[in-house]
């Protein structure tokens, strides 16, 4: 067993398998019944697997493949995709579609929902939701990337799809999970102690809690980190507008949950995205601001929670102007998860009560324009039930509202749908810990 | 010394009796080192009131087992928790019902963490250890400390207590870089003494391999490595026994296995112990009356370390425990005819705590304490016909205490022994026993999740079982014994520590609710041939052990997680002139590593196959034993806590010199 390790390394380091087509994306014609892809590789053998059924591989050669199109296929839906593999690693793609056809309306197919899983059982998970099929398959990423060493990974941070890329931060693997959009594993880029993801193009931005803080500048295509910038303590949240990126330094290794009162205020570090260099850096006014940075439907405005310390510091939330860059409201209760609908913010928050050992929960609708607050669609009596109710994700094309439960924390849960109205109308069973959720329009 | 208790007058049968741990003179002598080895007594199976494993230094001799964890493992109904390496930590959990629930007495005398309620066995070296007994529900005696009495299940480890003036130096070395030195020295004369210093260094170094989804991965564990040096040093004079124990260690923590790019950012967490306590106990017979008293102090010192300079992926960690424990013990037993006896004791403790732990992840209050008294009766009545009946009511209160926040408890938990013998070699027996186990400083003041008003675990057990024991005239000194039981317990209010919605939020709550049902077959089969001698030992477990505490959840009457359905092990032991052998394997079925039995979190059956070869040789006044280990024979890969993988195939070596 000690040889074939041995073995397995030194082919590892000795090739770095590289392939290089002729062509990246193929436009087919009406009429096209094959067509060829010319290649160079330094391997001495790949593997070509087109991933839709009506495209065959005709013959292989050492330079060039030739494939068939099976003459049944509706032409409607020739959007394809070829793989090149070598010892199944992915070593190139080529995109096909219909020559000349527009693009149609983004539509919503259904999301990808990311569960953390429990820390150190290795068992984060990263499913789909299908709105045509009204399923869920749980073990979605892991059927597709079966041969990915030790899965998706351990502890499920945050996950994010745009463009083609579907990205999955994996916190205590200490990577970002690189896939395309159909779950197919890419890469996996080393960051340390990741949080969360933003893409902006080919680039995602990942906050890293190590080094002090810091954000990642994730080249997609190169799958490596090119830059980082230097943040405040442990960088949560983070949102781009225009050239600015904003994160949130959570300070949560700052805070003396011993209740001695020793806490580094939370603040935003502004970054020019050029220079990718911060530019600035925004106190809050607030502890352990464990949070995401939810962008208020001005487009200016983030909604921020607070953890508190768990002592004399009590949870809260704010709203924090980014043009004026400083904050507009302390609500002085939780918001540990919001999400933005119908030009209004959705609330959610239970944190458990040290003083009464109860779970309280701070669950509305505020409305930024009159600036009024109003009751929560769906009744506090649903949670009664729930073990630990996690994130709100609201449907933007019919309002049904999604909140996860992680149950007993260790075993698979539940995300609930409700609809607008606050009636349940779906009970999903998720995997464990379910916390992470990102819509697939296409 | 056997005391004159009702127990070993009544319930003798033929081979031995129950093992005293703490009698004043012991039986065997590792440092008399025999010409031929006796195989007679390696079985485990003896018969008592309570169902009851032990085993004796010859069997720990001659099984290939570095510490306690990797010699009880063979005992039917057992659960080690090993999380792999010399360096692992390994508690033991009997039929299901907790560590916690589980006392681990050493030299007779409780070793009590009140931080977290857990043991860790791997911290007892088997070089000089007489025998490790296993008793479900308590010891049948009359005259024992009401600690003795408050736990569902108790490990007695028990040290060789010296017979002459001898001085031994051993060595052992093999797998994982393991340098393994040890002096031992005894006298003999008005008082009997001895000395134990021993020293453990290991890189923790392993290959390891898995099996997951389409893949195999080998890689090799690091960050396991361990040094330790334990000193200890016994007197004993007259009825007096004194013990003093100092440990300290610096080693690694590995971590979970988990999917990572590189391995620039796997665990580099350090942790340093120390433990140094010094115990006395004094027993004493007047006529039908006999007397019993322990004392203990205990300072523990651990200290926990994170280093971001040396891993930029973690939390900064840099957290010191200290813990103390004073025990006193009073007790006493009256016999006064031979079908009567009663017995009292009286116990007190107190624990501190201090902690500079500023995060919860590992953390509770600055400072803590919790003060113990723990009153016991028994009643034991001998009617004849081979009837024995005996019944304990233990009296608990505890205070803990910490930042004005006092957690107070009080129970009375009855316990009730039965035991009918209608023929020399049959025993048939039963009990019941209620005990609870009260929140550790951790449970309560978790500086994030503890919570004051937790309700204390409360536990209930049955149990019903025979021994059986016969000559077999077909085999040259042919013995069989047999025993089995059969129990149904329940636990209520377990306590159980979750973490919430950030890494940072954790709460402790009076969740859980189990019911536990089981049946134990142990056999054991001994012969012997003139220079040769066999024994067999064979033991199996079924149990079913479900969680009951939430009606509605999905997971409602899953099994409880790491609790095997069939587990069972073999040891076959085989004596000849100067050679020993011994055999071992140990299988532990298919379970789940979460109340979930979902395919996921289902982990394959294991087992294991262990050699020990070992010769006696004399030159001259120089004395010793050459063994030769092998673990785990056929390379099997398994995990026994989830991503913590185990060693495959080693070997250690072991030569010790006595003059």
């Amino acid at each position: 067993m000690a040889l074939f390790a041995a073995m397995a390394s030194c082919r590892k380091s000795d090739i770095d398998p590289e392939l290089v087509t002729d062509q990246q994306i193929i436009e087919l014609d009406e009429t096209a019944t094959e067509f060829t892809i010319n290649y160079k590789t330094n391997v001495s053998s790949v593997t070509v697997i087109p991933i839709v059924e009506w495209i065959k591989v005709n013959s292989l050669t050492p330079t060039s493949v030739t494939l068939l199109l099976q003459a049944n296929e509706s032409l409607e839906d020739r959007k394809g995709e070829i793989q090149f593999l070598y010892e199944k690693e992915l070593l190139a793609r080529v995109v096909v579609t219909q020559k000349g056809k527009v693009p149609a309306e983004p539509e919503l197919k259904g999301f990808y929902f990311l569960n953390e899983g429990q820390w150190g059982k290795n068992n984060a998970t990263l499913g789909y939701y299908d709105f045509s099929a009204s399923s869920y398959k749980d073990e979605w990423w892991s059927s597709i990337n079966p041969s990915v060493r030790d899965g998706l990974g351990d502890v499920g941070n945050d996950v994010a799809v745009s463009g083609d890329w579907l990205l999955a931060v994996i916190n205590s693997s200490n990577l970002l999970e690189i896939c395309n959009r159909d779950g197919v594993h890419i890469a996996a880029v080393e960051i340390p102690n990741c949080r969360m993801v933003k893409i902006e193009g080919d680039i995602a931005y990942v906050t890293s809690y190590a080094d002090e803080g810091y954000v990642a500048k994730v080249d997609l295509n190169e799958r490596k980190v090119v830059a980082t910038c230097k943040t405040g303590h442990e960088p949560e949240g983070l949102a781009i507008i225009g050239k600015t990126m904003y994160v949130l330094n959570s300070c949560g290794y700052h805070t003396d949950f011993t209740g001695g009162g020793n806490n580094e205020e939370a603040s935003i570090s502004i970054i020019d995205l050029e220079s990718f260099s911060e530019v600035e850096k925004s106190m809050l006014g607030i502890y352990n601001a464990y949070s995401p940075l939810t962008v208020l439907p001005d487009g200016k405005t983030f909604f921020i929670n607070s953890s508190g310390d768990y002592n004399a510091v009590k949870p809260t939330s704010i709203l924090f102007d980014t043009t004026e860059k400083k904050v507009t409201r302390n609500f002085g209760f939780g918001g540990a998860f919001a999400d933005v609908f119908d030009g209004k913010l959705y609330i959610f928050d239970t944190s458990f009560s040290y003083t009464t050992f109860e779970w309280e929960n701070s669950n509305c609708v505020y409305d930024p324009v009159s600036g009024s607050i109003s009751d929560f669609p769906v009744d506090e009596e649903e949670f009664e039930s729930y073990g630990a109710p996690t994130g709100i994700w609201i449907d933007q094309t019919n309002g049904d509202i999604y909140i996860a439960d992680k149950g007993n924390y260790t075993s698979p849960a539940f995300l609930y749908r409700y609809d607008k109205t606050g009636t349940q109308v779906a009970k999903i069973n998720v995997g464990v810990c379910p916390g992470h959720l990102a819509w697939d329009w296409r | 010394m056997m005391l004159g208790t009702v127990i070993s007058i009544f319930l003798h049968l033929g081979l031995s009796g129950p093992v005293m741990p703490l009698s004043a003179n012991s039986q065997a002598d590792s440092l008399t080192v025999r010409d031929t080895l006796d195989a007679s007594r390696v079985t485990a199976l003896r018969s008592a009131a309570v169902p009851m494993t032990t085993m004796d230094r010859k069997t720990i001799e001659a099984l290939p087992a570095t510490n306690v964890a990797d010699a009880i493992r063979y005992f039917s109904g057992v659960q080690i928790k090993d999380y792999g390496g010399l360096g692992g930590l390994k508690t033991v959990n009997v039929r299901s019902l907790g560590t916690q629930h589980t006392g681990v007495f050493y030299n007779g005398v409780k070793i009590v963490n009140a931080q977290n309620g857990q043991v860790d066995l791997g911290r007892f070296g088997t070089d000089n250890i007489e025998s490790i007994t296993l008793y479900h529900a308590q010891k049948a005696d009359l005259l024992q400390t009401a600690s003795d009495l408050a736990s569902a299940a108790s490990v007695y480890i028990k040290e060789v207590e010296p017979e002459k003036t001898a001085l031994r130096a051993s060595y052992k070395t093999g797998a994982f870089g393991t340098k393994n030195p040890g002096l031992y020295a005894t006298y003999k004369g008005k008082v009997r003494a001895s000395v134990d210093a021993s020293f453990l260094q290991s890189d923790g170094r392993y290959k390891f391999s898995f099996h997951e989804f389409a893949n195999d991965t080998v890689a090799t564990r690091t960050n396991g490595d361990i040094k330790a040096l334990r000193t200890e040093a016994s007197l004993y004079w007259r009825d007096f026994a004194f013990h003093g124990y100092l440990y300290n260690s610096e080693r690694g923590l590995p971590g979970p296995v988990v999917r990572r790019v590189s391995e620039q950012y796997a665990s580099k967490d350090r942790q340093w112990d120390r433990t140094v306590f010094v115990q006395g106990s004094w027993t004493k017979r007047l006529g039908a009356t006999s007397l019993l008293a322990k004392g203990k102090y205990t300072r523990d010192y651990c200290a926990y370390v994170q280093d971001p300079s040396k891993n930029a992926a973690v939390m900064p960690v840099d957290n010191r425990y200290w813990q103390s424990d004073a025990y006193v013990s009073a007790a006493a037993s009256w016999q006064p005819v031979d079908w009567l006896g009663a017995g009292l004791a009286l116990d007190g403790r107190r624990n501190g705590f201090s902690s500079t732990a500023k995060y919860p992840a590992a953390a509770a209050v600055e400072h803590a304490n919790r003060l113990t008294g723990l009153a016991a009766a028994q009643l034991a009545v001998s009617p004849g016909w081979g009837w024995h009946l005996q019944a304990s009511l233990l009296y608990s209160g505890i205070k803990n205490s910490a930042a004005g926040q006092a957690a107070r408890y009080h129970k009375l938990t009855p316990a009730v022994i039965v035991s009918y013998k209608p023929a020399k070699q049959l025993r048939l027996r039963a009990f019941y026993k209620e005990i609870f186990r009260a929140p550790t400083f951790n449970d309560l003041y978790y500086t994030i999740g503890g919570r004051v008003n937790l309700n204390p675990e409360y536990t209930k057990i049955l149990d019903a079982g025979a021994d059986w024991e016969s000559d077999l005239k077909f085999l040259p000194g042919g013995k069989i014994k047999l025993s089995a039981d059969v129990y149904k317990s329940k636990v209520w209010d377990k306590i159980v520590a979750v973490p919430g919605i950030s890494q940072f939020r954790w709460s402790v709550i009076n969740y859980g609710k189990v019911d536990i049902k089981g049946a134990e077959l142990n056999i054991g089969l001994e012969s012997a041939i003139q220079d040769a001698n066999f024994s067999i030992t064979a033991s199996w477990t079924w149990e079913d052990a479900r969680d009951h505490t939430d009606k509605n959840s999905q997971w409602w009457d899953g099994h409880i997680a790491y609790s095997p359905e069939h587990s069972g092990s073999i040891v076959a032991f085989a004596a000849w002139k100067r050679f020993s052998l011994s055999a071992s394997w140990l299988y532990t079925g298919k379970r789940y590593r979460d109340v979930a039995n979902t395919r996921d979190n289902a982990m394959e059956p294991w087992y294991t196959t262990d050699l020990s070869l070992a010769y006696n040789y004399a030159l001259g006044r120089l004395s010793g034993r050459i063994t030769i280990d092998a673990n785990n024979l056929l390379d099997q890969a398994y995990e026994v806590v989830t991503r913590y993988p185990m060693p495959g195939r080693h070997f250690m070596f072991k030569l010790s010199v006595e003059y």
